[in-house]
């Protein structure tokens, strides 16, 4: 379908995505997009990036883990390469944001943009369309619509949005000029129908929960089958999950404690306390992170209580946050949570990374967050299947502690 | 030589420390020329003082803010590398005394650079951080640059800036604009023998100054390097050789350089803007042998004795 406005045929059909986090080629700077000094190499990774994509291709960059762009980084890296984009120094190519957290950045980078007079497209974590670095509000609002709603019409514009016949008329063609949109005409009855030019819906699907979809298939492979392991003196698992072999990628342990700790934002916890293990500690700790809190953990001895590691303490009255790699059968999360107690804290919650008793383990009074649930397979002692076949029962793993429900 | 410092060290106050540290260097054939070079006069300095003791006495000492905290942590630091010695340091008896300094995080970089004599452990009450939001914190290289800001974007600092400012755009211009283009100035004016490093610290609550400030969030950017003038001289040099210091800070905070391309030189305006027009608040910057500050639209400024390096102490007010 031809467009009416102008010569414009930039229409992303082509459904070649890049996803990538832009804080990858950063090795130190790993939350935060404030570099000057290595601003010209960071830009000619993602043009080689981009240009590695066909015709028509999206390079999307991923900003889940981004706490902070600053003027600089805007400045050296990000408004040159959006520059060249737009101007088709690259291509029939586009670049666009995804889990943008308007939070963090509320009106800094909108402004820099303005004020270096590019745009860029983000979708916030709820996936709505947001287009950056436009001056003037009636054509933000107008490429917004029309990106929200994936098609709209100048006579829908015009209604929705209370301006004439001519302001829309002039925003649409400069919009069309300026690559954000595409024009049609409905051959059947001539109507002209308002595009964007970047598949959105595709984007929607392929890049984001990008994180996520990764972590799910990591943990897939981290599963165990056909074993038996004592859990507790009670429970024996005849499915593990060694989530420390995820948690071996620091970045992806970030980005997942990132998801969850997220959730508990407007709680604010002084303090993050888990178990002396390996894969909750590396969790947790990037969740205290995320927080800035302070990290605190605790070994759970046999008789289910949890003591305070040395030098470790908790403050009457502090905020906690209960945190953990993976709920099996509660028992660790219980101790913990009768040490905050005894330590007159107060709870904000729990959260984990995987829940694998398949929504058994509940903790009403709490709210309580995980990135994943399973159910693998937990038997009491009575009716393990692996018990009956005489398989060897391995219990060097300091997990949950029995509780019998 | 000793260096004794005021029972409250505040900004004026500090000066005169200043004054007295650069009496010293006075006291040797070499003297600072005006706009001369700051690598070329500690070339000069360094073969005179090197050995000799210059101690700290802040034995008197009984309050001192932020700013003067980071000061004399990187005049230690200075005066450790002029003189090839550890900078015997006579500190206030006990650790009441003391704790003002442990609040801001002072006595995790003395080591560094000083010694003392004075027992007792360093108070370390983790009381304050409900109030500090970031203690002395050292800047060596852009890599660090990065987890500073980070840390102003947790949820913990970001709460308590977006709360005291009831504004999370102006939580997010603290970190994005002020705090990430002074820092990253840093390790790009360092000195040529010496790896470029500074300090920042940030402070939320109840000012630590006897001044009648209202409450405010206060930040300060220390460094040693090679000053304002010499960094922007080496991009401009046609246009900065016939300016002084003063001019070129001055310049620097009003107007700007040339646009050659490199848009991030406009950073000193938009950190001096952004102070103004969003927050009004106030701002010093010291650097070499001058200094300019900002009081709500007013601009003052003037010589100041030689220190290498440039300084911000920044007040950004709000309302309770």
């Amino acid at each position: 379908m031809a467009p009416v406005y102008g010569e414009n045929k930039n229409i992303n059909n082509d459904v070649s995505i890049s996803v990538i986090d832009p804080t990858d080629d950063l090795p130190n700077d790993y939350t935060t997009l404030v570099t000057r000094a290595e601003g010209e190499r960071i830009r000619q990774i993602w043009v080689s990036k981009l240009e590695a994509l066909p015709d028509g291709g999206t390079l999307v960059l991923d900003f889940s883990s981004v706490f902070a762009i600053d003027h600089s980084f805007v400045a050296e890296v990000l408004a040159p390469i959006l520059r060249e984009t737009a101007n088709g120094e690259h291509g029939n190519r586009w670049i666009v944001g995804i889990n943008f957290d308007q939070r963090r950045s509320p009106t800094i980078l909108n402004t820099d943009l303005i004020s270096m007079g590019v745009n860029l497209l983000v979708f916030d974590k709820t996936e709505n369309p947001l287009w950056l670095g436009i001056a003037d509000e009636a054509t933000q609002r107008v490429v917004n619509m029309v990106y929200a709603n994936n098609k709209e019409t100048p006579e829908h514009l015009q209604l929705l949005l209370s301006l004439d016949r001519k302001r829309i008329s002039s925003i649409i063609e400069e919009l069309v000029k300026s690559r954000h949109i595409v024009v049609e005409t409905t051959p059947d009855d001539g109507l002209k129908v308002i595009k964007p030019s970047i598949d959105s819906n595709t984007i929607r699907t392929k890049g984001m929960n990008n994180i996520l979809h990764e972590f799910r298939s990591r943990i897939r492979d981290a599963i165990e089958k056909g074993c038996h392991f004592e859990l507790s003196p009670d429970i024996h698992a005849t499915e593990y999950l060694h989530l420390i072999q995820v948690f071996t990628d620091a970045r992806l342990t970030a980005k997942v404690a990132y998801i969850v700790a997220e959730r508990f934002r407007k709680d604010n916890p002084d303090i993050v306390l888990t178990i002396t293990t390996p894969a909750a500690m590396a969790f947790s700790l990037c969740v205290a992170d995320y927080h800035g809190a302070s990290f605190i953990c605790a070994d759970i001895n046999d008789t289910g209580d949890a003591i305070l590691h040395p030098g470790m303490s908790i403050i009457r009255d502090s905020k906690v946050l209960l945190a953990i790699d993976v709920i099996a059968t509660g028992w660790d999360i219980s101790a913990l949570l009768k040490l905050v107690l005894k330590e007159h804290a107060s709870i904000v919650g729990i959260c984990a990374a995987v829940d694998v008793s398949g929504g058994k383990v509940r903790f009403p009074e709490y709210k309580y967050e995980r990135i994943e649930s399973l159910q693998l397979g937990q038997y009491y002692v009575s009716s393990c299947p692996a018990c009956r076949e005489k398989l060897l029962l391995r219990s060097s793993i300091p997990v949950s502690r029995g509780m019998v429900r | 030589m000793e260096i004794r410092f005021p029972s409250e060290l505040s900004e004026g106050a500090f000066e005169e420390v200043l004054r007295q540290w650069t009496n010293i260097l006075m006291g040797t054939p070499a003297s600072y020329c005006a706009e001369e070079s700051v690598d070329s006069y500690l070339r000069r300095v360094k073969g005179i003082l090197d050995k000799d003791r210059i101690i700290f006495n802040l034995l008197d000492v009984r309050f001192a803010g932020l700013y003067e905290i980071a000061m004399t942590t990187i005049l230690g630091e200075f005066t450790y590398y002029l003189t090839g010695c550890r900078v015997p340091t006579v500190l206030p008896r006990n650790i009441l005394e003391r704790s003002f300094m442990s609040f801001f995080g002072f006595f995790a970089h003395f080591p560094s650079w000083g010694k003392t004599d004075s027992g007792g452990s360093m108070p370390n009450d983790p009381r304050w951080k409900s109030r500090m939001m970031l203690p002395l914190k050292r800047i060596a290289s852009s890599t660090h640059v990065g987890p500073v800001v980070h840390t102003l974007k947790t949820t913990r600092i970001s709460t308590i800036l977006s709360n005291v400012f009831h504004n999370e755009a102006k939580a997010a211009s603290l970190a994005e604009i002020i705090v990430s283009e002074l820092l990253q100035n840093i390790p790009e004016h360092s000195r040529r023998d010496v790896p470029g490093h500074g300090y920042c610290a940030i402070q939320v609550g109840k000012p630590t100054t006897p001044e009648p400030w209202r409450n405010a969030v206060e930040i300060t950017v220390v460094d040693s390097g090679i000053g304002i003038r010499e960094s922007v001289l080496s991009r401009y040099p046609e246009l900065v050789r016939s300016m002084t210091t003063q001019q070129c800070i001055k310049r620097g905070f009003e107007a700007g350089w040339p646009d050659d391309g490199d848009k991030h030189r406009g950073g000193l305006i938009l950190v001096a803007r952004t102070i103004r027009n969003e927050f009004r608040g106030d701002m010093e910057c010291r650097s070499v042998n001058a200094f300019i500050r900002t009081i709500g639209d007013s601009i003052i400024s003037g010589d100041r004795s030689f220190f290498p390096g440039t300084q911000y102490r920044i007040i950004l007010p709000y309302e309770v």
